[in-house]
């Protein structure tokens, strides 16, 4: 072997250690830049958990929007016609401004020394159409003295558009 | 001058064989590798010279006379460290000077010591250049130089293997003044003496001191005759008498005794095998073979950069691969926080998680109660609730629900109702934390259960 050609060899050999070297190196970063994409996709499966919740309120206010309006009997007309003998400060309603030029109207009615059942059916038809109130929450406190009847708090909503509909007008939903 | 060729001429499929021989007497065989084994065809003078002179490479021999073969013992146990004191062992053992001579180290079995031992083979410079000189005269020119010793020894066991291992081989070549007695185990080649065919007297005697010096006096004798005088049985009836005579054993003639040696020549430069020798070292190196290690290093350059491109452009495929598919993440990540959060996140990870999680947090009253509108209503889940209280023997005492939590007190006949409770719950899609309290005088459980906010998830 001739000096040049060692030299060429030698030279082969450095170029061999050099990508070796290389492959190594790229060896070692794979095996950080695998835990770091796994780490990744953790991430991005959970942040697609949350948005997931986005999509159903998007879905929701898209139910909502379709919907026909409902009726506008006062709940105080429900109330006095199921329970005569109800205080006229049972129900207390107010209302604000959401999203989507829609107006939320929150009705909070006490019946107290009611049965569980009764109170349920005056909730059931407030649900109906013929008022469009929608039960958001309840509180029962059972006396102590009869099992199944007691004091029960509902807090209705109602949802009333107030300015023409985004999607009529081809604004899309907007996100807050 | 030390060799680092074998002499293998594998690549080259076809060589000539040539022994030159007593009064310049030529015997040339053709020998061609075909797979595994290596086939052999005596040839005329003028054709081999004529093949060789159109490129087959030819392989000659250096006479027992004109070489020096030598066992020797380096002090060490270790190949690497003995490696390095070969030169100065092989000056000791060679009656001439080192640097006069062009010499090839064969490595052999580690003797009894566990050192190692090497075979040193020397010719004398003038004489490896006589030996060329006479075989161009002749018509050819040898790319390999064997030894005859090692020839005549190595394809003696390959052609004929020795009856059992407790066996030495004797391989007598004979030829005129260019006879020679090779000797050697079925595993190990041990020496190689000329003779003249016309003093049978000194041959016996090398046979004798051989034995001596081996220690070897129970060990059998195979005698391996080759070589053209064999062809005179009245010769070979008389050098028996005077050889056995030192050394009894068994006794046969090589097939084709005239040709055997150039046989032997041109089997070793075509197949692998231990003990392979080339003396045409350092400036004698043939052309033929300069010109191959020159295209064998080339060839094994280039694939070196060629792997070593490989392995670079591996690694930066690997690398941009895995780049841009992190990159795909991180852009899918802002993309999808973005949408959630309603406004571009910078950050990315957990904290661009936290900033999402806040977002839906603070958006979450606006959304609700079109949640609300849209889902089942919340008394189809109070029938539910009431029923599996029932059912457990559960007495509720307070309840509160909507959309994100339930929390409910009451009592019950035993631990296990409540624990259905937080069950049912669960299945519900809350997260239910259930507190009892031991059974009173009465033996009822009071228990309480809250599940945590799920910010409108269950649905």
């Amino acid at each position: 072997m001739t000096a040049r050609s060692r030299m060429f060899f030698v030279l082969c050999g450095l170029v061999f250690l050099a990508a070796g070297g290389a492959a190594i190196e790229t060896a070692k970063w794979l095996r950080t830049a695998s835990a770091r994409i796994q780490r990744k996709s953790g991430d991005i499966a959970a942040l697609s958990r949350l948005a997931s919740r986005v999509g159903e309120w998007k879905a929701a206010v898209a139910a909502v929007e379709a919907e026909a309006p409902s009726g506008r009997v006062g709940l105080d007309v429900l109330l006095r016609e199921m329970f005569p003998s109800a205080e006229p400060d049972s129900i207390r309603e107010t209302s604000r401004r959401v999203q989507g030029g829609w107006l939320l109207r929150e009705a909070e009615t006490t019946l107290r020394e009611v049965s569980f059942e009764a109170a349920c059916d005056f909730a059931r038809r407030a649900e109906t159409s013929e008022y469009g109130w929608r039960v958001a929450g309840l509180s029962f406190l059972s006396e102590h003295s009869a099992v199944g009847a007691g004091n029960v708090v509902f807090r209705f909503e109602m949802l009333e558009r107030t300015a023409p509909s985004p999607r009529m007008i081809g604004e899309g939903i907007p996100d807050s | 001058m030390r060799q680092d060729r074998n002499g293998s001429l594998k690549w080259a499929r076809t060589v000539i064989g040539v022994a030159l021989g007593n009064g310049g007497r030529v015997a040339a065989v053709r020998g061609e590798r075909r797979g595994r084994r290596v086939l052999c065809m005596a040839v005329d003078r003028d054709e081999a010279a004529k093949m060789v002179s159109e490129g087959v490479p030819c392989v000659g021999h250096m006479s027992a006379r004109q070489t020096i073969a030598r066992w020797f013992e380096a002090p060490f146990e270790s190949k690497w460290k003995a490696r390095r004191v070969i030169p100065t062992l092989v000056d000791i053992h060679l009656p001439f000077a080192l640097e006069d001579s062009c010499h090839v180290v064969i490595p052999g079995r580690k003797g009894l010591s566990g050192r190692c031992r090497y075979l040193a083979i020397a010719a004398r410079v003038m004489d490896i250049r006589r030996r060329i000189e006479e075989l161009a005269a002749a018509g050819f020119e040898p790319a390999v130089l064997d030894h005859e010793g090692l020839s005549l020894w190595s394809h003696s066991i390959a052609e004929r293997k020795p009856s059992s291992n407790g066996v030495v081989r004797i391989v007598v070549n004979a030829d005129g003044d260019s006879s020679a007695l090779a000797f050697g185990t079925p595993s190990e080649f041990l020496s190689v003496h000329s003779w003249r065919t016309s003093d049978p007297a000194s041959a016996a005697r090398i046979v004798r001191a051989c034995r001596m010096a081996l220690s070897a006096s129970d060990l059998k004798a195979e005698w391996a005759w080759c070589g053209p005088d064999v062809a005179d049985a009245a010769f070979v009836e008389k050098a028996r008498e005077a050889l056995a005579g030192e050394w009894s054993g068994s006794y046969f003639v090589h097939d084709d005794p005239a040709f055997f040696l150039s046989r032997a020549l041109a089997s070793r430069s075509l197949s692998d095998g231990p003990f392979r020798c080339n003396l045409r070292v350092g400036p004698f190196v043939h052309e033929v073979i300069a010109a191959r290690e020159r295209r064998v290093t080339a060839r094994s350059a280039v694939a070196l950069c060629g792997v070593s491109l490989f392995l670079l452009g591996a690694a930066l495929c690997a690398r941009l691969l895995v780049s841009r598919a992190e990159a795909e993440l991180d852009r899918t990540f802002s993309a999808i926080a973005s949408d959630a959060a309603g406004f571009p996140v910078v950050g990315r990870g957990q904290h661009a998680l936290k900033i999402v999680e806040d977002s839906l947090t603070r958006r979450q009253h606006e959304w609700l109660p079109f949640v609300n509108r849209a889902g089942p209503s919340l008394l189809d889940l109070l029938g539910p609730i009431t029923r599996e209280a029932s059912s457990n023997s559960l007495q509720i005492v307070s309840l509160n629900l909507d959309r994100t939590k339930i929390s409910m007190s009451g009592i019950g006949r035993d631990w296990l109702g409540c624990e259905r409770m937080a069950a049912f719950l669960r299945d519900l899609g809350y997260q239910p934390r259930l507190d009892r309290k031991d059974a009173g005088a009465d033996g009822l459980v009071p228990f309480a259960i809250e599940t945590a906010d799920v910010g409108g998830a269950r649905e």
